[in-house]
């Protein structure tokens, strides 16, 4: 073999690696998964017989499926904002000069470094209504695990604190790179902060602001994590959410059809959701 | 480069340990003892009476007869059956433990595995008496004539009240049917200034766990579904609708909320009965020694039979909690396996365990013993549990159900919604009966061959 051979190969050779990994953990289940949902699958998940569209019209049909779809895209819609708000605050806070501007940033930073399962078992503690700190440092009696609402929001603020370190690292990041040059000029024209955040620093950092936006949707319509080791789906499924359900019906029940048809379900509206946020990106935001 | 050569030469010598890292498999000699792998759920107080029983087992007979017992801490009793289900899935029986705890909601998955070792046969091996196990903890696990498990923690369920609030309140004693626990609930429901409730009669959302028994009871026995409750086969239908169980239930549920004493409590129950919240709740009686502890001195607790639905509702209580099934992981474990079964259950150790949790002794012998008898006379509250077991029917069982954690939230969201919504019984049975036959026909669906 002669050498432009190999270095023509070579490229290949060192993806194979990563995609022999991918085949069998990403594509493979995936595809498996959107073909499963057609069929009547045993409780181990062997084929039976090919149903078609069956699994689906039995999903839809339930209303324990009704349940968490609305209740997922209720927790999108309180979640996104609520996390974009919070983690582009701390950025704008935490981007300025001086000596604590570092020590706050180490802070926020750090929900990151614990692992989700302790801080959920840790937030369990906290809430818990009679003997968790929350209660008696709010001075209230809220029943974070029995109200429905105050379910939600528990689920709401977990999903903060973990989306946090991350979020608020590519925020502050991407606000340091905003030229002070043009901020100094800005300044000089007399703009104030408001002024200087929506017509300068917005559309400069927008591209990350994307970023930030499309993975909290993604994070969002996958929750499953908190729901499990927080509060189960309850009380009344009211934090029964799709990946939950999914998990449910998979592994709890084995009802592995159904499973694969929720999980077909998810992907299809994560995917059409991120297919618009796309287009809106390729109209509004500017690359420099 | 000098460097770069150490760290090759340590990491060369660790990574040659590792051809060794099986070593102890391919030499057995006398010396070393079989291990006995036990994935068990116990956590806090059985946590550590599991612990004591290991213990002993490994410094007595297990010493004696060179067996060592490795209890392993799996989760909660559905972490334990979904690990359990994962190895089964794969198809072998590759690291499978020889023995597993496992409580009502995972014996329809296990039942039919062809790695289950039947218990029944283990102790015919060994000669020994079955008739030594209490009848209704026998029939609790017993599956098409054969006893697959050996019942292990064992409870039933009970009413928990707050005595002091029910003097507070001139109750004289506790209710026996919902109708008496209706009119004590409103009478021991307390508010402040503000009309804020600052103490419910009772709270509960039933489940399946709390229906076992108040459909169950009705009629002296009666089923959730076909099959007996599925202990002689796949469920394929409920029977709480057409037999009318649950409209009869449900309309006294609804009187009882009617009353404004009834809290729609669904997660620390405990922690709400024993800070004076709550003056009577349902639980296991194995919460016993956790609720006395929680309660400590702040009121006098009492406890009685788990109210009836009405007066012709005289099946008692049903036998639940968990069991430890044998499992054949290659290893050709279970006689040893069979020996700490047979330890753990034995009349000394039921006790020990009994007075440590409060699950009430298995083995029968237990009950004639006199620092059994001692112990009820200095603990009055125990003896409650194990008298309303005694006068219940035996034949009334747990629910061995498909999909067991939809049909937990398939009850309880169903009745809350008939509660705040304004739904009749009727309505309510029949749309419960809907969702749940679903489950039942996909379980059906999925096993047809």
């Amino acid at each position: 073999m002669d050498k432009t051979k190999i270095a023509k190969a070579r490229p290949y050779i060192l993806l194979l690696p990563a995609l022999t990994l991918a085949f069998l953990f990403a594509y493979r289940p995936f595809f498996r998964t959107i073909v499963n949902s057609l069929y009547n699958l045993s409780i181990i998940g062997k084929r039976l017989s090919f149903v078609g569209f069956d699994n689906y019209s039995r999903l839809f049909g339930s209303g324990s499926f009704q349940d968490s779809l609305s209740n997922t895209l209720r927790f999108t819609l309180y979640f996104v904002p609520t996390n974009l708000i919070i983690c582009l605050g701390a950025a704008m806070l935490a981007n300025r000069k001086g000596k604590l501007a570092s020590l706050n940033q180490i802070f926020m930073f750090l929900p990151m470094a614990v692992a989700m399962s302790s801080s959920m078992m840790l937030f369990k503690m906290m809430f818990n209504p009679s003997i968790g700190i929350m209660n008696s440092l709010l001075k209230a009696d809220i029943q974070w695990f029995n109200d429905p609402k105050a379910a939600m929001l528990l689920l709401v603020i977990a999903g903060v604190w973990l989306d946090i370190g991350f979020d608020f690292l590519l925020l502050v990041s991407a606000l340091r790179n905003v030229p002070t040059s043009l901020i100094e000029v800005a300044r000089i024209e007399g703009a104030n902060p408001w002024q200087l955040f929506i017509s300068l620093q917005l559309p400069l950092i927008a591209p990350t602001l994307l970023f930030v936006l499309i993975t909290s949707i993604k994070d969002a319509m996958l929750i499953s994590a908190p729901v499990l080791l927080l509060t189960e789906g309850g009380p009344f499924r009211s934090t029964q959410t799709l990946v939950y359900q999914m998990y449910l019906e998979g592994f709890k029940s084995g009802n592995y059809a159904l499973g694969s048809a929720i999980a077909t379900v998810v992907f299809i509206l994560t995917f059409a959701i991120m297919l618009l946020l796309l287009r809106f990106e390729q109209r509004r935001v500017y690359y420099q | 480069m000098k460097k770069t050569a150490i760290v090759i030469l340590v990491l060369t010598t660790l990574f040659s340990f590792s051809l060794f890292a099986q070593g102890q498999k391919e030499t057995p000699s006398e010396e070393q003892p079989k291990v006995i792998t036990w994935w068990h759920y116990g956590s806090g107080l059985a946590g550590e009476a599991t612990d004591a029983i290991v213990e002993e087992f490994n410094d007595t007979v297990g010493k004696e007869k060179n067996i060592r017992v490795q209890a392993v801490y799996q989760g909660k009793a559905s972490d334990v059956l979904t690990k359990l289900k994962a190895i089964f899935q794969s198809g072998t029986n590759n690291g499978l433990p020889d023995l597993v705890q496992l409580d009502g909601s995972g014996v329809l998955d296990i039942r039919d595995n062809e790695y289950l070792i039947s218990m029944e046969e283990l102790a015919k091996e060994d000669g020994f008496d079955l008739s030594e196990i209490l009848d209704s903890a026998r029939l609790s696990v017993t599956y098409k004539d054969q006893m697959i498990a050996m019942p292990f923690n064992s409870s039933t369920i009970m009413l928990y009240y707050n005595k002091s609030a029910f003097d507070e309140a001139g109750i004289s004693r506790p209710p026996r049917t919902l109708d008496e626990l209706a009119q004590a609930a409103a009478k021991l429901k307390k508010t402040d200034a503000k009309g804020k409730v600052v103490r419910y009669g009772f709270a509960n959302v039933p489940t399946t766990y709390e229906l076992i028994v108040w459909l169950g009871h009705q009629n002296r026995v009666s089923y959730l579904t076909d099959k007996k409750n599925g202990h002689t086969g796949i469920p394929t239908k409920v029977l709480f609708h057409e037999n009318g169980t649950m409209v009869n239930f449900l309309t006294k549920w609804k009187d009882l909320y009617a009353t404004g004493s009834l809290e729609n409590l669904t997660s620390d129950v405990n922690g709400a009965f024993a800070s004076g919240r709550v003056a009577m709740m349902v639980g296991s009686t194995s919460n016993l020694s956790t609720i006395i502890r929680l309660v400590g001195d702040r009121f006098e607790l009492g406890v009685a039979n788990f109210p009836m639905v009405d007066e012709n509702a005289t099946g008692g209580v049903n036998v639940g909690g968990g069991a430890i099934y044998a499992l054949d992981n290659g290893l050709d474990n279970n006689e040893q396996a069979w020996q700490f079964v047979k330890f753990a259950t034995s009349k000394e150790q039921q006790l020990a365990w009994h007075i440590a949790t409060g699950y009430f002794p298995v083995n029968a012998q237990t009950y004639t013993m006199k620092e059994f008898q001692t112990h009820l006379e200095a603990n009055p509250l125990y003896g409650v549990a194990i008298r309303q077991l005694r006068e219940s029917d035996p034949e009334l069982q747990g629910v061995w159900i498909p999909s067991a954690y939809q049909v937990y939230y398939a009850f309880q969201t169903g009745i809350l919604k008939m509660l705040v919504e304004d739904r009749t019984p009727l309505e309510t049975s029949k749309s419960l009966e809907k969702e749940i036959n679903t489950y039942l026909e996909d379980y059906v669906r999925m096993t047809q061959q």
